[in-house]
């Protein structure tokens, strides 16, 4: 029986580029004001409650750091694959 | 005619001028890419090593645990680092970590938890039901960090990742009900019950139930088979309350199970085992792990392996010894290491039927 391993990748953004990439794609303003929230719960997300990000259709999608939410996108984002 | 060559002349020294400078701007141009390259790859170095170890950390744990449970249960994890000059695009559909240097055991937690969501249970999840799932996640993602080990004798870093691990998992593990589960989980942990027997039999459930919708029925049965195996796992004190063995075999609409267990040392003590296959076998079940611990397992490597391959090519030509898997269990139980053995003697409608 040959079951074929899956192959899972996750992308590391270090805290000092976080702030570029954010004002690169144009969300920085919005995520300093509070403005931005949790995919899932609706709640603002701050520097501290942030658990992922996820690039959907060239937008990004922000999740906060709870269990219930990131288990959410485990199991329905990067299903690429 | 001499105002004529010497025209020329200047206009050559200035196109030899021109020439000279624009390689020169050339080179100037090319060793300042060189030197941004230069310092880009210095100022990188210490993220690529952070990656680095960090991937070596969790690719360690996770084919570990593969390699216990002989299954390829768990993703092979790649990390990269986000390159903030590419475009947006090419992130498409992937999972961004932010990473805080300092807090290296956060991210850890943070990536095995996604791991483990992202291996076998996310097939099996809608069949066995939010709660086995949680109590699973747990008890796998603590064995990742710890390796096994106890606490007490785990690192500072060990120690770190655990720490963030059940703090994500707070919720779960102030859960009475889900506590009662873990702790199950946790016993059969400690005899190798749990990856040998329990996720693979979950692993399976996922593959055979592919297509179909998830039914009470068969959450209500996958909790009924952790009792199944707890009460294996905590044997003695099983047949102290009840005053006979647990039940060695479950067979169920979903899970058709049955456990051997190997425990008397003595010459020729085999030969009820391989009837205790047999009979599995016309019992209906689809899986057999052969359990055997100490001085038996030499004996099962041995002779046993070897009759059991001979009498299903006569006998049972569906069945096949599909793994057999060697251990140590844990120093938690023991003081010293003790060796232990699971076959795994299987039918061929186990991942399909």
């Amino acid at each position: 029986m040959k079951i074929k391993r899956e192959i899972e990748r996750f992308e590391l953004i270090f805290e000092k580029e976080l702030e570029e990439f954010l004002k690169r794609n144009g969300v920085y303003d919005e995520f300093i004001t509070g403005k931005i929230k949790c995919n899932y719960c609706g709640k603002i997300i701050t520097f501290d409650s942030l658990g992922v990000i996820v690039v959907k259709k060239g937008k990004l999608r922000f999740t906060c750091n709870r269990l219930e939410c990131l288990r959410k996108v485990s199991y329905s984002d990067n299903d690429d694959g | 005619m001499d105002k004529i060559l010497d025209i020329l002349r200047n206009q050559w020294q200035g196109i030899i001028v021109g020439v000279i400078i624009t390689i020169i701007s050339a080179l100037v141009l090319k060793l300042s890419k060189i030197l941004q390259w230069i310092f880009r790859f210095f100022k990188n170095l210490p993220k690529k090593f952070y990656k680095n170890k960090l991937q070596k950390e969790i690719t360690i744990r996770i084919n570990e645990t593969n390699e216990e449970i002989g299954l390829p249960l768990l993703p092979k994890i790649e990390l990269e680092i986000v390159d903030i000059s590419k475009n947006i695009l090419e992130l498409e559909n992937k999972i961004i970590i932010p990473v805080r240097k300092e807090k290296k055991p956060r991210v850890m937690a943070e990536i095995i938890y996604l791991s483990i969501d992202r291996g076998f249970l996310r097939d099996v999840k809608r069949h066995i039901g939010n709660k086995l799932i949680d109590s699973i996640k747990y008890v796998v993602g603590k064995s990742l960090i710890t390796r096994d080990a106890p606490i007490k004798e785990l690192g500072d870093f060990e120690r770190e990742t655990l720490k963030y691990f059940e703090r994500k998992m707070e919720n779960i593990l102030t859960n009475p009900e889900l506590g009662k589960l873990i702790n199950r989980e946790e016993v059969m942990l400690s005899k190798r019950l749990f990856k040998t027997v329990l996720l693979q039999e979950f692993f399976a459930l996922g593959k055979r139930r592919l297509g179909t919708l998830s039914s009470e029925e068969c959450k209500e049965e996958a909790i009924k088979f952790v009792d199944f195996l707890y009460d294996i796992a905590r044997k003695e004190e099983y047949e102290k309350e009840k005053g006979g063995e647990p039940p060695l075999d479950f067979i169920g609409r979903y899970f058709k199970v049955g456990i051997i267990l190997i425990k008397k040392p003595e010459k020729n003590s085999l030969y009820p085992h391989l009837n205790a296959v047999r009979n599995k076998v016309k019992k209906g079940v689809l899986s057999i792990y052969i359990l055997g611990l100490g001085r038996n397992v030499k004996d099962v490597e041995g002779d046993f392996v070897k009759w059991i391959g001979e009498v299903s090519k006569q006998d049972y030509p569906d069945w096949r010894v599909e793994k057999v898997i060697k251990y140590k269990l844990p120093k938690s139980v023991t003081q010293k290491d003790i060796p232990g053995i699971c076959v795994i003697f299987r039918h061929k409608k186990w991942l399909s039927s």
